[in-house]
């Protein structure tokens, strides 16, 4: 019963991507005749009681944007951990499963009031861009909205059907469901990613704007895939952050051992869920500069060389700041296990490759000076730190620091499991020589970039990419077999600092910030174009504002944002506590009676 | 013979280290950059 379930849903997906070109061929051949984008003068953007059109867009943009990250991606690790459940035939998975989808559950209305507010601002600010990305997408919008309705019946079916279908093929009728929830969920994140990314990148039609391809020609534009992986990767990692701060919440206000125990199991779940998301994160999103390189590179130069330069080195930080927040945090865990104080003098070295591959990434090459100041260096670069401002050193950087923070993961593991088999001694040497030569190789494919052109030095990050990799898949298959049998300890769920749990704040916070601060990159590489290249954008505002400005306004919106989060935790929280009855309840009386 | 360490580690240093340097001809190869031209400016 259970593979007929998969197999249904499977069949039906592939059913609907197979239809869905032959949709869109129909939408084609009724759509109207080659006219060009609209061009739209100043007088013709609405000005309406002195409200900053963009500045609204932008809020609630980023808004949604947030809401629907976490509540896409949620039930993607939910049905995870659930399948786990199953297998493991452990029930904390399936109670831990269920608590992720609670704190979904009090976000998705919020999510589809602030996506409301967003299309009701668009359609009264820029009606003209608008109305052309409805021509352009034509049936695709009412697929959207089918599937919007879709992803509330499924969400809500999912959820509150999880007691009644909890044992046997039932469970596996409703990780069914789970899944159509998590498809649906995964194609509306896709076309809506494909109107963004074809306000970056055109495809579908001509230079004038008029359209002459299909609706899939202009849904599958050039930076639709590396956006969509992007967005699916970011979204696991911030969907996991969150739900680890609200299990350092539930931690922090609770007081008896078995829940402090249990919040704590969630919060390193959570923690290895975000973890796991962000790891192959800087390649996805390599992935994605690589192809607004190859679209544009002037829109590649704009983003990496210009004004909006400044801004990496910021990410830089807040990057930073989530690596030594994780690590901090699985330094911590280390004193749930008894074994862990072996592995406490590593910590420090690890400690050492961490903070100093933070400081190389957030070293600027071209540096903001005065004239005495340019004087007192010799130069507009640093002699020694001017070498570190450059992408080469930052690979270097951001793949130690990568393959560090998954060494910081297995010590943990390692550290409630004792292997049996004779070749341990020998297996671990083969992983210490793993990541001997494989930060070497690191390292040298770096140094490579510093006396090769410009071609070589990009090309040299790919392998860099594929040893970070390397080590995690070989550290994991050795470690697989090595354990196989192991003599496992206890770990003491719950025997952790309070001050650990502050970690888990730090990386949502981190998070929303770092997606406020590139999803505004992002948009802003568009420039003065609403469509690049094809419509341009004659709004007051059409400007790309000063480093302070957009700053602020991203604070502002993480700051807001943080208050909604902290909203959903008090609710989650509202909804599992019971008043006592004032009075003996009447089957107390009678039983005190008797 | 791999139930000493230290043989394991200096054979683990050789085999990752043809390994790793096989994986970055690959890739560099399949790029076009063929590695090993003289690229120092002259």
């Amino acid at each position: 019963m259970k593979r007929s379930h998969i197999s249904l849903v499977l069949i039906g997906s592939l059913t609907a991507a197979a239809v869905f070109p032959e949709l869109s061929v129909a939408a084609e051949q009724a759509a109207a005749g080659f006219e060009p984008a609209p061009r739209p003068s100043r007088a013709d953007y609405p000005e309406i009681a002195g409200v900053s059109a963009r500045l609204l867009a932008w809020g609630l943009a980023q808004m949604h944007l947030f809401l629907a990250a976490f509540v896409l991606a949620v039930p993607l690790f939910a049905i995870g951990t659930e399948y786990l459940g199953v297998v493991t035939k452990d029930e904390r998975y399936d109670t831990m499963a269920r608590e992720f989808m609670k704190i979904t559950m009090a976000a998705y209305s919020l999510t589809a009031l602030v996506g409301g507010g967003l299309a009701l601002a668009l359609f009264v600010f820029y009606p003209h861009l608008m109305g052309y990305l409805m021509k352009v997408f034509r049936g695709q919008v009412l697929l959207y909205a089918l599937l919007f309705g879709l992803e509330s019946i499924s969400l809500y079916i999912y959820y509150y059907s999880w007691d009644a279908l909890r044992f046997g093929n039932r469970k596996w009728a409703h990780m069914s469901i789970g899944l159509v929830l998590n498809t649906v969920g995964l194609t509306l994140m896709f076309v809506a990613n494909a109107w963004a990314a074809f306000m970056m990148s055109p495809a579908g039609v001509d230079p004038t704007g008029a359209v002459t391809g299909t609706v899939w020609e202009a849904t599958r534009n050039p930076l639709w895939n590396p956006l969509n992986l992007h967005r699916f990767l970011a979204n696991i990692a911030y969907g996991g952050a969150i739900v680890g701060a609200y299990a350092a919440y539930m931690f922090l206000n609770e007081r008896s051992a078995q829940a402090k125990a249990h919040y704590d199991w969630m919060g390193y779940t959570s923690n290895f869920i975000a973890i796991a998301g962000f790891l192959p994160l800087p390649f996805a999103g390599y992935w994605l500069m690589a192809e607004v390189y190859a679209y544009s590179q002037q829109m590649g130069i704009t983003a990496m060389g210009g004004v909006l330069a400044w801004l990496f080195i910021i990410q830089a930080v807040l990057i930073g700041t989530i690596m030594l927040a994780a690590n901090y945090y699985l330094w911590c865990g280390l004193m749930r296990t008894d074994r862990g104080a072996r592995y406490a003098p590593y910590v420090k070295y690890i400690a050492v490759v961490i903070v100093g591959g933070f400081l190389v990434w957030v070293t600027p090459h071209s540096l903001i000076l005065t004239p005495s100041e340019m004087q007192t260096l010799g130069g507009s670069h640093h002699k020694l730190l001017g070498p570190l401002g450059i992408m080469p050193a930052k690979n270097i950087a951001v793949n130690l620091m990568l393959v560090f923070t998954f060494l910081s993961f297995q010590m943990f593991y390692r550290s409630s499991r004792i292997p049996t088999v004779s070749w341990a001694s020998a297996g671990n040497m083969a992983i210490v020589a793993l990541y001997v030569v494989g930060c070497v190789n690191i390292v040298a494919a770096g140094l490579y970039g510093y006396i090769t052109p410009t071609v070589y030095k990009v090309g040299a990050s790919v392998p860099q990419v594929a040893t970070t990799l390397s080590i995690i898949v070989f550290a994991v298959i050795i470690d697989i077999f090595m354990l196989r049998g192991a003599e496992t300890t206890k770990v003491h769920w719950g025997r952790m600092s309070e001050r650990s749990q502050y970690a888990l704040f730090v990386l949502p916070v981190a998070f929303t910030w770092l997606m406020g601060l590139m999803g505004y990159i992002r948009s802003s590489l568009r420039t003065h174009w609403h469509v690049y290249t094809v419509m341009k954008d004659n709004s007051p505002e059409a400007f790309i504002p000063t480093i302070g400005q957009a700053g602020n306004t991203i604070t502002v919106i993480t700051l807001m944002f943080m208050a909604v989060i902290v909203f959903v935790f008090w609710l989650s929280r509202l909804g599992a506590t019971k008043q006592p009855s004032p009075v003996p309840v009447v089957g107390e009386e009678k039983q005190a009676a008797s | 013979m791999l139930t000493n360490r230290w043989i394991v580690l200096a054979a683990g240093l050789v085999v990752w280290a043809v390994y790793f340097h096989t994986i970055d001809w690959l890739i560099m190869e399949a790029q076009g950059l063929p590695v090993g031209m003289n690229l120092m400016p002259k």
